[in-house]
């Protein structure tokens, strides 16, 4: 363990030779190639607020959409076979995260049938839609969406176990 | 999921990172241009230890500034801004290396070629570049150069914070490995190959 804080006491003391200087500045290049490529204006939406608004409109939505009797059933997206497995119940989240991650239609998915497949697909809903406010603050690329899509994943795995639903 | 760098806003002093990128949010390509200046070696440095190439390094800085210039308006000031850049400059160095050919791939997961700048060869950096995946290079510079927790490099690398613990342990285990207790380098005796590659 001493062996660790020294080494580490050494890396940090050490840090400014660590540091590669660049062969040459590329201030020139950057400006040149943004040149007449306006930085898209300052968004709200990652404002605290406007999270927490989406957030409750998107909540009262799942609800309503719930109480009426939830979305159609999308031929897109095959029902889970059943008996269904976890791994069957998280799979079939996956095409709902990625879509919702990517902006696409929230209320395209199929309506679950039985009750432990409502509370799973509520619980992955839920999982889903807190992530993806983290994402509109926080993600700056698609492919980072798409990895956090695949977090969200692992959450729903995690939260559907936790539960102990549909599990055979 | 991602953690967040900080859950407070800092007051910003005049010419750090953050304040330069909101100047530059408003449209001051001024201060974007200083915000490049003052962020690309220290990009570079990441970057050359990810890639372990030089030159990719040189390109990928170059897009990533680009990108973060298209998508400033995503960041927020209560972020470390070096962490919302070396994330975009990941995953820009990620897709990059997905689209080379295989043989590319596999030349990328040696020990970083990057040659030292004459002058530093007894710093113990020096030794993390021969010695070490860039993977686990790069998360040392992270933590021990960029001053990052464990969480925010894990966000950079796209990594669990547990897998960035383990890593960094990892590496400076390798690290002591080749370093006598006096602090004078080690005839290297044990192969560092369990560690390259990262965890």
């Amino acid at each position: 363990m001493n062996r660790h804080g020294s080494i580490a006491r050494r890396l940090s003391a050490e840090a400014p030779r660590g540091l590669h200087t660049p062969p040459r500045s590329i201030a020139a290049d950057v400006l040149a190639r943004i040149d007449g490529t306006p930085s898209a204006p300052p968004a709200t939406r990652s404002s605290p607020w406007r999270l927490a608004l989406s957030t409750l409109a998107l909540a009262a939505a799942v609800a309503l959409v719930a109480w009426l009797g939830g979305p159609p059933a999308s031929p897109h997206v095959p029902a889970p076979s059943d008996p269904m497995t976890l791994t069957t119940l998280v799979d079939h989240h996956a095409p709902m995260h990625r879509a919702w991650w990517m902006g696409g239609p929230v209320y395209s998915w199929p309506k679950p049938r039985a009750p432990a497949w409502g509370s799973s697909y509520d619980a992955g809903f839920s999982v889903a839609s807190a992530l993806r406010g983290v994402a509109d603050a926080e993600c700056p690329l698609e492919q980072e969406a798409q990895l956090l899509a695949d977090d969200a994943k692992e959450a729903t795995r995690r939260v559907l176990a936790s539960l102990r639903l549909a599990v055979r | 999921m991602s953690e967040r760098t900080s859950d407070t806003v800092r007051p910003l002093r005049e010419d750090s990172p953050e304040a330069l990128a909101v100047r530059a949010q408003r449209g001051s390509r001024d201060a974007f241009a200083a915000l490049v200046e003052a962020m690309h070696a220290r990009l570079h440095s990441f970057i050359v230890r990810r890639t372990g190439c030089p030159h990719e390094a040189e390109d990928v800085c170059q897009e990533a500034f680009i990108r973060a210039w298209e998508r400033l308006s995503t960041y927020h000031p209560k972020w470390r801004f070096s962490t919302w850049l070396f994330t975009i400059a990941g995953r820009i160095a990620i897709s990059r290396a997905r689209t080379r050919r295989p043989t590319a791939a596999l030349s990328s997961a040696e020990p970083s070629p990057a040659t030292p700048p004459p002058g530093v060869d007894s710093s113990i950096w020096t030794l993390v570049d021969r010695e070490l995946s860039g993977e686990s290079a790069a998360a040392l510079w992270l933590k021990y150069g960029e001053g990052m927790e464990a969480a925010e490099i894990a966000r950079v690398l796209g990594k669990t914070e547990g897998g960035v613990r383990v890593m960094l342990h990892r590496a400076r285990g390798a690290l002591a490995r080749h370093i006598e207790p006096d602090g004078s380098p080690a005839v290297p005796s044990v192969p560092l190959a369990v560690v390259r590659g990262g965890s």
